[in-house]
């Protein structure tokens, strides 16, 4: 019986170690593989670099404050509360830095 | 469209990350009352585990840097004893939790007590767990 010719071109490619056959061995990926550091210590990453990167990574993405916020329930009037205290807190601090470095830039020239 | 991975597909995903899973992995779950150390086997099983109430600190003292330190010296100490050094050839450390025994038990793979397993160490992760929305938590607490 002849096959047809689309199918043993089909049968040449799939070999018989298909995935049906092997199972695939794909590593462990959680939310705690984007908060990982390979250390590498031919690169010069020792174990105080990697630290070092590990907590500014942290820091970065606010980790540790993310945790502390989430221990207790703040209420959306509260939580409506202090976001506006901090992005005021935040503005005022930029308009007062602006300013101050405007003063000390006048009086390095002489005013 | 090959929605069938090739064998050579699947040969540089397994062979790479056969070789990556055989780390054993010391987690370091710190909270803000007690510190555990655990030592898994690269399948997770494990093989040490002790929190500081099996040091003997009872109550508040458990959660105390000292305590952690003391912890994690312990932890190396039986690492030697139970002659696990050889078996361990590739070690990742896994933090949990930001109390005071996460610097404690930093301190001591630094140290003199963690010289024989710092060289053996190849990845340092973070798996504090967050929510993303998630259940509610406990009401504020109103303290005086």
């Amino acid at each position: 019986m002849q096959l047809p010719v689309s199918l043993s071109a089909i049968n040449s490619q799939a070999p018989l170690t298909s995935p049906v056959a092997r199972k695939l061995n794909y590593p462990r990926l959680d939310a705690s593989t984007g908060r990982s550091i390979d250390l590498d210590p031919s690169k010069g990453r020792d174990l105080v670099r990697g630290l070092a990167q590990l907590n500014s990574l942290i820091s970065r993405n606010k980790v540790r404050a993310d945790f502390n916020k989430q221990r207790f329930h703040e209420r959306p009037g509260l939580k409506r509360k202090r976001l506006k205290s901090q992005r005021w807190r935040k503005r005022f601090k930029e308009g007062f830095r602006e300013v101050v470095g405007r003063v000390s830039a006048l009086t390095r020239k002489g005013w | 469209m090959t929605s069938v991975p090739t064998d050579e597909e699947i040969n540089l995903v397994t062979s790479r990350y056969r070789e990556e899973e055989q780390r054993h992995h010391l987690h370091i779950y710190a909270t803000k009352h007690n510190t555990h150390v655990t030592l898994t086997k690269p399948n997770r099983d494990a093989l040490i585990s002790v929190s500081c109430g099996n040091i003997g600190f009872r109550k508040a003292g458990r959660g105390t840097y000292d305590a952690a330190y003391q912890l994690a010296a312990y932890v190396m100490s039986r690492i030697q004893d139970q002659g696990l050094l050889t078996q361990i050839k590739r070690l990742e450390i896994v933090y949990r939790g930001f109390g005071p025994g996460r610097e404690a038990a930093t301190k001591v793979l630094m140290g003199s007590e963690g010289r024989n397993i710092r060289n053996k160490i190849i990845k340092l992760t973070d798996a504090t767990r967050l929510k993303f929305g998630g259940t509610r938590s406990p009401a504020p607490r109103r303290l005086g």
